[in-house]
């Protein structure tokens, strides 16, 4: 009754339903961004299904190294030049950050408000930094501290 | 929607192109008869006659997940590797789960202190610093602020420390209870969906418990048939006893009755010849013998005294 030219069932709307009317499930699936995203939208080189099993976006699929916290201060430099410092290195070391984010935070079964904190107060620092503190030169009580 | 209700009544010999019906599942391939098989083929046939020579190339482009389940024999399995036997269900000898373990949804979130620090910076700087390291280090920042005059104490400072006291306590006091009300709700309708399976578990559990009832009820239908069936037996052996009984009682007292009546006539001719004789007796006693008798014994017993002197 509701295949009309507003209202679909969900029987013929379902993707992976070989004899569906050929619809989209979200009308922004129609502007098919996907083809212009390709070099951003590819797995990591590192990354082999068979090895690793489902991708996780918070891992890092290459040869495993030292975190920050675990090197010595003398060999800084050295791992430094050892990070992948490529444009494509550096946009997949900022998608794994957030995904660590993401998973710390909010994919869990007992989610709260703290990734929200501490966004707001990462943005607080910077606005006060920035901004607050130069507003603020004008009012200071003594001109050399 | 009508064709929805037309459903159960289509038979799978009925040509489907006469109504015009949406299937619901891939599980409808295998009901094509071959009838829309033939008309499906000639169709397609025809029109590659006509068609151009790059239509043919578009069909083959790229696999769809629709052709993949037309045609189960495009998948591969691998049956071997190094040297071992590859099974449908293990196709995959070299994932390392070690290194890299399944995803497990995470119980809670990091821990954090003051709202905003994460508790693995605490830990870091345990070794160097001690407990008091990050304290210190932030109470040092905000000092710092104050010396170098980059936290201006102006006549608006007040309002923020007032808003930060009376943030925090709100927080404090109403965050739990809200985080409580919200998963609550996110808990809700999750709960619509989990409940469908889990009711089924629950009815299915019931049903099997009323048939494992009724069958144990039919195991005991058995016993209670070999109960009335011992009842009837019993039954029967007491009437048998009574008759066997009542058999017994009547010959009894036929035998008594025989035995009593030759003890009478016994006892009559006894009692009447006793009589008789001692009457006949006492009649012939003359007086003569009386006195002889008399004598006869007095003699016997002045020998008798004699003797015993």
């Amino acid at each position: 009754m509701t295949d009309a030219w507003y209202s679909k069932t969900n029987e013929t709307i379902i993707p992976g339903n070989p004899d569906r009317i050929k619809a989209k499930w979200d009308p922004l699936q129609y502007l098919n961004l996907a083809q212009y995203l390709k070099v951003f939208n590819e797995y990591p080189r590192d990354f082999n299904p068979r090895v690793h099993g489902p991708y996780c976006p918070w891992r890092y699929y290459g040869k495993r190294d030292l975190s920050f916290g675990d090197v010595k201060l003398a060999d800084v430099p050295a791992w430094i030049a050892r990070r992948d410092k490529t444009p494509m290195g550096v946009y997949q070391g900022g998608i794994r950050t957030f995904w660590k984010f993401y998973r710390a935070y909010m994919d869990n079964k007992k989610p709260n408000l703290i990734w929200y904190t501490q966004i707001f107060v990462v943005a607080s620092l910077f606005n006060f930094i920035f901004y607050a503190i130069p507003d603020r030169k004008h009012y200071k009580w003594a001109k050399y501290h | 929607m009508l064709t929805k209700f037309l459903r159960p009544f289509v038979p799978n010999g009925v040509a489907t192109s006469l109504i015009a019906y949406r299937p619901l599942s891939i599980s409808n391939r295998f009901f094509q008869n071959a009838n829309s098989k033939s008309t499906s083929v000639d169709k397609s046939s025809k029109t590659d006659e006509k068609s151009l020579v790059g239509q043919e190339n578009k069909k083959e482009k790229a696999l769809r997940v629709e052709d993949s389940i037309k045609d189960l024999s495009s998948i591969k399995w691998r049956t071997e590797h190094n040297g071992k036997r590859l099974w449908p269900h293990d196709q995959w000898p070299e994932r390392d789960l070690v290194n890299f373990p399944p995803y497990k949804l995470r119980e809670a979130p990091n821990a954090v202190r003051w709202y905003f620090v994460p508790e693995s910076w605490f830990k870091f700087f345990y070794d160097k610093t001690g407990v008091t390291g990050p304290y210190m280090f932030f109470y040092g920042l905000i000092i710092y602020g104050f010396s170098k005059e980059y936290i201006v104490l102006w006549y608006d400072f007040t309002e923020y420390l007032i808003l930060a006291a009376a943030v925090i306590t709100v927080v404090k006091k109403v965050g739990p209870m809200v985080g409580d009300i919200f998963r609550g709700w996110h808990q809700e309708e999750v709960d619509r969906y989990t409940s469908v399976v889990n009711n089924s578990k629950a009815m299915a559990g019931k049903m099997l418990h009323g048939y494992e009832e009724s069958l144990s009820r039919a195991k005991n239908v058995g016993q209670l048939a070999d109960a009335r069936k011992d009842i009837i037996n019993m039954a029967l052996e007491t009437a048998y006893r009574d008759r066997m009984r009542q058999m017994y009682e009547a010959v009894k007292r036929r035998l008594d009755y025989q035995v009593a009546l030759q003890n009478a006539r016994k006892d009559f001719e006894r009692t009447n010849m006793i009589n008789w004789i001692t009457t006949e007796v006492k009649k012939a006693i003359t007086a003569k013998q009386e006195q002889d008798t008399l004598q006869a014994c007095l003699n016997q017993l002045r020998q008798i005294a004699q003797q015993s002197r």
